[in-house]
């Protein structure tokens, strides 16, 4: 399963620190990542995950969301590589 | 209160203020009374500061004491404890600590000092990343490059320490950000307005149809039990909770982090729950057919096997954190709320049915505990570690501010000091860190000067922190330590025994300091009981108004049970005859 994550952040220093360290003490790896400055005070991050613990994710995006500089997550699953990866990009287009 | 050493001048003449009076100013204006710390290259302007300003630093010997002193201080009044420290190894110093507080959920702010700005990623002397280094173990950290903003950032980190679930923040400084002038409107700004504290999480509405749902279902059960958690003592809402306790008729087992929120004594008390619990709160567990968390996170140490935890009931969970619901155990009810909010809801909203008075549940419980009372077996010519503690409470009239190192003897004192009231206890809980002890205890007494502070101790966690004992020397505290020396590492060595074929590798010491010879050598009183007249002895260490270290050489291979081993489940007890 494919697992793409949409965190809305703060722009502060060390803010995508806080969110990758998440992922490494879980070790979930990152397969592909955006990363944009939607305003001049915040950014998107579109991360996709590969991993099979689904309890573990449920308790990840109760954690992530309650980071003090993460204003918001979403989650996304996708079915293979390429629709995660035309979701990615679709997203980018939009956003420019 | 103003806590000065013998020896210490103050200079209140003011020169040119800096970011570093700038800080102080905004440290009173949260009502910060004092700080544990430590100086170091990389502070001097903030101890210089403190110097103008006679700020009140409580100097500890090591950076790692700052930390837990500031965790008793915290734990014992509710109050944010604050650290100063140097960079570098200062700040690395503090990490093992910060990591205490975070697994405890104590408020602590932790300022660290860091190389100037322009030095900064360049290893400068005594540089070190401490953000990147604690980012795992703090709810949030800053790192401050301008003077102007000092004042905003100390206010959210204090909000953030100790609002929703509390927990450790670190504030980087630079040293010249310290060092920096400031005008006058940078300093009136500081002074004004600072005291309330800044909402950093929205306030979340109580789910109504939630609690009614929870309620309805705790009402219709036979057999219902209500596991108390820290969360309900650091919610400030312990009042609250013995009035729920007693207007629903619930048996309740606490964690080892809110012993005290009911007394001991208290008809509806089972004690504490888990690898060490009693044998009634174990096989409540398992019998229950209804299960109320509220404030615990359902720690591997309570809930020794989670896929066989409670195997009968429909579980309830209140917690303002909601990343505990699902964690450990996916609970049927899950309310995310403060503690006191939902007490005070449930105390409000009574339900039309009549409250149960679960009569033939609550003898069963109490049957339980007649068979297999908490004991231990007395033994001519021995000190046993549990009847020490018994007496002391005896003596404190289960009254004084406990505090404990980590091991055979922190077991010990949970199952048999007779707790009465909230921020009691001051331990550590999620991280177990040994020498934890002695410099909570320092913080502890320093937040609360008029009660008994006692310090339940190993002789392998005393030798970890042991040079704060300089600290109570020098602030002539009055804390009285009870070694329990078994010579060996007793719950490391309790395991070996248990799990691993009795090889006490690397367990037992070759020889130990006179602890005796210690404490005179940091001009402490220091004593040894003998087996035939300890309780005297005890009785006249207790009589006295300054601090003794009081050594009980116990048996080294006295063990603690009931003990349910790791990964079976809670009504499995070890020791249990």
């Amino acid at each position: 399963m494919h697992e793409i994550v949409v965190c809305k952040m703060k722009n502060r220093v060390g803010v995508l620190n806080r969110f990758t360290g998440l992922l490494t003490r879980r070790n979930i790896n990152i397969e592909n990542a955006v990363i944009i400055s939607t305003s001049k005070h915040q950014v998107e991050a579109k991360v996709e995950l590969r991993t099979e613990k689904a309890q573990n994710l449920t308790h990840l995006k109760r954690v992530l969301a309650k980071q003090i500089d993460i204003l918001s997550v979403s989650w996304y699953s996708c079915e293979s590589a390429a629709e995660t990866t035309a979701l990615l990009v679709a997203g980018i287009e939009k956003n420019n | 209160m103003l806590i000065k050493r013998e020896t210490e001048k103050t200079e209140t003449k003011r020169t040119l203020a800096s970011g570093a009076d700038l800080l102080l100013e905004a440290l009173k204006a949260q009502g910060v009374e004092l700080v544990f710390g430590y100086p170091g290259g990389a502070v001097l302007p903030l101890y210089d500061a403190i110097y103008r300003q006679a700020f009140n630093n409580i100097l500890v010997r090591h950076e790692q004491a700052a930390v837990h002193a500031a965790e008793g201080y915290a734990k014992a009044t509710g109050k944010t404890g604050v650290v100063f420290v140097t960079s570098g190894p200062g700040a690395t110093n503090t990490v093992t600590g910060i990591a205490d507080a975070m697994l405890d959920s104590i408020p602590l702010v932790v300022f660290t000092g860091q190389v100037g700005c322009a030095a900064i990623g360049t290893d400068a002397f005594q540089e070190v990343d401490i953000l990147s280094i604690t980012a795992a173990i703090t709810k949030q950290s800053y790192q401050v490059h301008d003077s102007g903003s000092l004042a905003e950032v100390v206010k959210e980190a204090f909000a953030v320490a100790s609002s929703g679930r509390p927990g450790p923040v670190v504030v980087d400084l630079p040293k010249d950000v310290a060092a920096m002038a400031v005008d006058e409107q940078q300093r009136s700004q500081t002074a004004g307005g600072f005291t309330a504290k800044t909402p950093v999480y929205p306030q979340r509405k109580l789910a109504f149809t939630k609690m009614q749902q929870l309620r309805d279902a705790l009402l219709r059960a036979q057999k219902p039990l209500l596991l108390v958690g820290g969360g309900v003592i650091a919610a400030g809402a312990v009042p609250e909770f013995r009035r729920f306790v007693h207007r629903y008729k619930l048996p309740v087992v606490s964690t080892l982090l809110s012993l005290g929120a009911l007394p001991v004594s208290d008809p509806f008390s089972l004690g504490m729950g888990g690898m060490h619990g009693s044998y009634q709160a174990n096989l409540a567990f398992s019998e229950c057919d209804f299960l109320l968390n509220i404030g615990s996170r359902f720690d591997d140490r309570l809930a020794t096997n989670t896929s066989q935890f409670a195997p009968k009931a429909q579980v309830a969970q209140i917690d303002i954190d909601d990343s505990e619901f699902g964690k450990m155990i996916l609970p049927d009810f899950a309310v995310a709320a403060d503690a006191k909010e939902a007490l005070n809801w449930l105390l409000a909203h009574p339900a039309k049915t009549q409250v149960r008075d679960h009569q033939a549940w609550l003898q069963q419980l109490s049957a339980w505990q007649h068979e297999h009372p908490q004991h231990y077996v007395e033994e001519k010519g021995k000190i046993k570690p549990q009847a020490v503690i018994a007496e002391v409470g005896r003596l404190t009239a289960g009254d004084a501010t406990i505090v404990t190192d980590v091991g055979q003897h922190q077991m010990w004192t949970a199952q048999y000091y007779p707790f009465t009231r909230a921020h009691q206890l001051i331990t550590s809980g999620g991280l177990g860190t040994m020498g934890f002890g002695l410099p909570a205890a320092i913080g502890a007494k320093l937040a609360v000067p008029e009660k008994e502070v006692v310090l339940f101790v190993g002789d392998g966690g005393l030798q970890m922190t042991s040079e704060e004992l300089d600290v109570i020397r020098d602030y002539r505290l009055n804390i009285k330590i009870i070694l329990l020396n078994n010579q060996t590492l007793g719950m490391v060595r309790q395991w070996q025994d248990l799990f691993y074929k009795k090889r006490r590798s690397q367990t037992v010491f070759n020889g130990q300091p006179d602890f005796i010879k210690l404490a005179h050598a940091y001009g402490l009183k220091g004593l040894r009981l003998a087996s035939q007249n300890w309780r005297e002895t005890l009785a006249d260490v207790f009589a006295t108004q300054e601090s003794v270290l009081v050594e009980a050489r116990i048996p080294a291979l006295e063990q603690v049970y009931p003990m349910v081993a790791p990964g079976q489940p809670n009504q499995k007890m070890l020791g249990v005859d």
